[in-house]
């Protein structure tokens, strides 16, 4: 680790990187490497983050979305410091001779440090493609100094999963998205997208949609304990969706099957919607008596990123729907 | 229907497909066990088949549902799809599998595929939405959908729709008379005419390449492109398929349909809209503008070839004329190359130069736009490094590859480092796999869903098929007329000296000669 950050020090790096892996991979001998990259991807991580974890996110997002890793380690303190090194990850597709590789510069930073570091940050990101930055911590989501790299950003990433209060957490990110940092996304967003896909194919028959206008009552099923913020996206979600008042939504806390969401339930004059999470990754649907049933794997952390990295633009759902979760959350019971 | 769903989310979810039922006929041979049954169980795994869904097979053999299901898995050992094999998902997808045994020819199968139809209505809620798919020899596409005409199965609650696999025809008059027949039974939009090509990735992309980006269009034309060089090469033989082989050859085989697709995909206009329509009609478009070449034209705008015995690598490899279900003195013909010229305004005398093979050096499927060299070239002696051949500068190459390792790649000239002012070619590359690592569906996947959907934008149009017919007829009557001289290039080479010759008259030579 070095002591100081220029950003022409790192770009000087990362060309010397190239070159010597391009020379130790040069034919004959060797195969060439292939140098991807589509998007600039920082996170921003607390130094006591699972260092482990981020990296085998990371690497697995890379051959999906290849990119310039810039991975900023914050630890508590008042002194200047920061620093940086440069790697390469690189992996060799199935049945090619030739190695792909991206880069990643790691620096380390202090809370003190992070307003220097946001300047370097920007002026290593490469140029003229995407710009996304995965907020691992969110301890840091609303520190001050990183409030002009997320303005810049074309993609904010966070997980409100991992904020202590779901309520506090939905107002949080309501209050971001409508100072217009970036474009904000949640991995607990993209979380719930099989469920509400199967909301989504339940109501393409129009006999259930017929119903639509009955609409009471809807019921978010939880694994037992608070309310976790996707439920408060899911219910948003109909809500919003549906835009009439007079539907009661509801959470209940159930013995968990599978973990976070268990079932959703949707009660009409005359009519009832079940969906239930039953063993492994199968989902019970049951309408007005008659049973199918579906699949809803539980995605990694790698998956949900990807998922985010691959909506660079808006997600005009998600904007119509956090406000109305977060309504519903600072109003439900604690 | 869609907008009426206040759920839908056209941003995460997946596109929509109704719900419908699939019969394939000649469910027991090759096409269903090693694309058709990977494709649809991939897509069940991935979740993209619809809620109602339900497959009927039909052929001849006398099985049960379950042995049909068994059979299907063994497929799928044998040929494993794109998805891993899961045992949840086989149970589920095995639950939608039955079976219906019974000759083409007799009517009495079609009301038992009818009944069947009614009971995955009834059970699944297909929404009587019926896609035949006719995977059968096609000489039997007449009978087929005379068969579901006659039984009434070409009409019914919910759409229907007959999808069938080349060859369309074997000439333009046999392809005009399947047409009749089949429009006969059902109107030309309900007929899905599948050429895998257009299902790939990659061929799709040149749609994006060409259309989504505006740098490219200004110099599309004949004002900067110098000629075109579509290649599809194939290491193996005929790897068992001698018989059929011989009846096709690789003018019908490969050229006709798939890159004559591929050359109407590179040189047609812009459409105003991405769809099904829009798309074809410039196709086809593209297609009929093909010089239809003269008799007497055949021998210097054409090359036939056919592969003799040769050793590889140290090992024999057989010439056609040995491979088993060949002829001795077979007239087949395994490699053909052909120029066009497109007569419009965007190409008059850019020459598009077709080629494919069998038993070539290497397995490659790409196109080559070869670019105008500088109009002047102010280094002298700096292109003694830059030519194919060491002595004369290279044009700047665009080469779109569609397989393997898909993607694109640009050659033009820079500075060799030092002193002086030396050129040399050097490369700049997109490969397609390592900018989107998700996997590629198969183009399978891509077809049967588009089919299932209703999109025909990657489906063949009747039209298309017969201006394809139009061109490549002159060179096989001249072919067919005449004694050819074969074999004339040995496995693993790349052609028949002919090949070459054609491109030398205008001062061209093929990309890897």
């Amino acid at each position: 680790m070095t002591t100081a950050v220029s950003p022409e020090r790192i770009l000087r790096d990362l060309h010397a990187l190239w070159e010597s892996l391009a020379r130790e991979t040069a034919p004959p001998e060797g195969h060439s490497v292939l140098r991807a990259c589509a998007m600039t991807l920082i996170v921003i991580a607390e130094d006591n983050a699972e260092a482990a974890g981020i990296a085998q996110t990371l690497g697995l997002v890379m051959q999906e979305h290849p990119h310039r890793a810039v991975i900023v380690r914050v630890r508590s303190g008042s002194a200047p410091e920061l620093g940086y090194q440069v790697t390469a990850q690189c992996w060799r597709p199935f049945g090619r001779n030739r190695q792909i590789c991206c880069e990643q510069v790691e620096m380390a930073a202090t809370e003190a440090s992070l307003a220097d570091a946001v300047p370097a940050l920007l002026a290593i990101t490469a140029p003229d493609l995407p710009v996304a930055v995965w907020c691992r911590s969110p301890g840091l989501f609303g520190v001050p100094a990183l409030a002009s790299l997320f303005a810049r950003a074309d993609r904010v990433i966070v997980d409100s999963r991992d904020f202590g209060d779901p309520p506090a957490a939905l107002g949080l990110l309501t209050r971001s998205a409508a100072q217009g940092r970036g474009s904000l996304a949640d991995l607990a967003w993209g979380s719930v997208t099989r469920w509400r896909e199967i909301v989504a194919e339940i109501f393409e028959d129009p006999a259930c949609r017929a119903s639509l206008p009955r609409l009471q009552r809807l019921r978010v099923l939880h694994s037992a304990g608070a309310v976790p913020t996707t439920a408060f996206y899911l219910a948003g979600w109909i809500l919003s969706a549906l835009e009439r008042d007079g539907i009661e939504a509801g959470f209940v806390g159930v013995e968990p099957v599978g973990g976070g969401i268990e079932g959703i339930a949707l009660e009409a004059a005359g009519s009832t919607i079940s969906i239930r999470r039953a063993q492994g990754t199968a989902v019970l649907i049951e309408i007005d008596g008659l049973r199918n049933c579906t699949a809803a794997p539980r995605l990694s952390e790698a998956e949900l990123l990807g998922t985010e990295l691959g909506v660079m633009g808006r997600d005009p759902v998600f904007e119509r729907t956090l406000p109305v979760a977060a309504r519903i959350a600072a109003r439900a019971p604690r | 229907m869609g907008q009426d769903n206040p759920f839908q989310d056209s941003l995460r979810f997946g596109r929509r497909v109704p719900p419908c039922a699939i019969v394939i006929f000649g469910a027991n041979g090759d096409l269903t066990r090693r694309k058709l049954m990977p494709a649809l169980y991939a897509l069940a795994a991935e979740r993209r088949l619809p809620p109602g869904f339900a497959v009927i097979g039909s052929s001849r053999t006398r099985i049960g549902d379950e042995q049909f299901r068994e059979k299907i898995r063994a497929a799928l050992a044998e040929f494993p799809p794109a998805a891993p094999f899961d045992e949840e998902i086989w149970r589920a997808f095995a639950n939608t599998l039955f079976y219906v045994a019974g000759d083409t020819g007799d009517p009495d199968l079609y009301r038992r595929i009818g009944e069947k139809l009614g009971d995955a209505e009834r059970r699944f809620e297909t929404g009587g939405n019926v896609l035949f798919y006719l995977s059968l020899q096609p000489s039997l596409y007449e009978t087929a959908a005379a068969g579901l005409g006659a039984a009434g199965l070409a009409r019914g609650t919910g759409w229907r729709r007959l999808v069938i696999e080349k060859p369309f025809g074997h000439d333009t008059a046999s392809a005009r008379q399947l047409n009749a027949a089949l429009g006969e039974v059902f109107p030309e939009s309900s007929i899905y005419r599948i050429d895998h090509y257009l299902g790939k990735e990659t061929v799709q992309n040149i749609f994006a390449f060409r259309f989504a980006n505006g740098i490219f269009e200004p110099i599309w034309n004949r004002r900067y492109v110098n000629q075109v060089q579509i290649t599809a090469a194939e290491s193996i033989g005929v790897e068992g398929r001698g018989a059929y082989y011989q009846e096709a050859g690789a003018l019908r085989d490969m050229i006709q349909n798939h890159l004559l697709q591929v050359m109407a995909t590179i040189g047609m206009e812009p459409p105003a809209l991405y769809e099904a329509g829009a798309v074809r009609d410039e196709r086809a478009k593209l297609l009929r503008s093909v010089r239809i070449m003269k008799p007497e034209e055949v021998a210097v705008e054409a090359a036939a070839g056919q592969y003799g015995r040769a050793r590889i690598g140290g090992v024999d490899a057989l010439g056609f004329r040995e491979e088993p279900g060949v002829e001795p003195d077979s007239q087949t013909v395994t490699y053909a190359a052909v120029t066009l010229f497109v007569e419009n305004w965007r190409w008059a005398g850019v020459p598009f130069y077709l080629r494919t093979g069998k038993r070539l050096p290497r397995q490659v499927t790409d196109i080559a736009i070869h670019f105008h060299a500088a109009p002047h070239a102010p280094f002298a002696d700096a292109g003694s490094n830059a030519g194919a051949n060491g002595s004369a500068i290279a044009p700047d190459l665009l080469i779109i590859r569609i397989q393997p390792e898909e993607g694109l790649s640009l050659r033009f000239l820079s500075k060799q480092p030092g002193a002086g002012m030396r050129l040399r070619p050097v490369s700049m590359d997109f490969d397609y796999g390592a900018s989107f690592g998700a996997r590629e569906p198969s183009a399978y996947e891509t077809l049967l869903l588009d089919a299932m959907r209703g999109d025909s934008t990657l489906y063949i149009r009747q039209d298309a098929v017969e201006a394809s017919w139009a061109i490549v007829e002159p060179v096989l009557q001249d072919w067919g007329s005449r004694r050819l001289e074969f074999p004339n290039y040995a496995a693993g080479t790349w052609g028949p000296a002919a090949a070459d010759e054609m491109l030398a008259r205008r001062g061209h030579a093929w990309r890897n000669a």
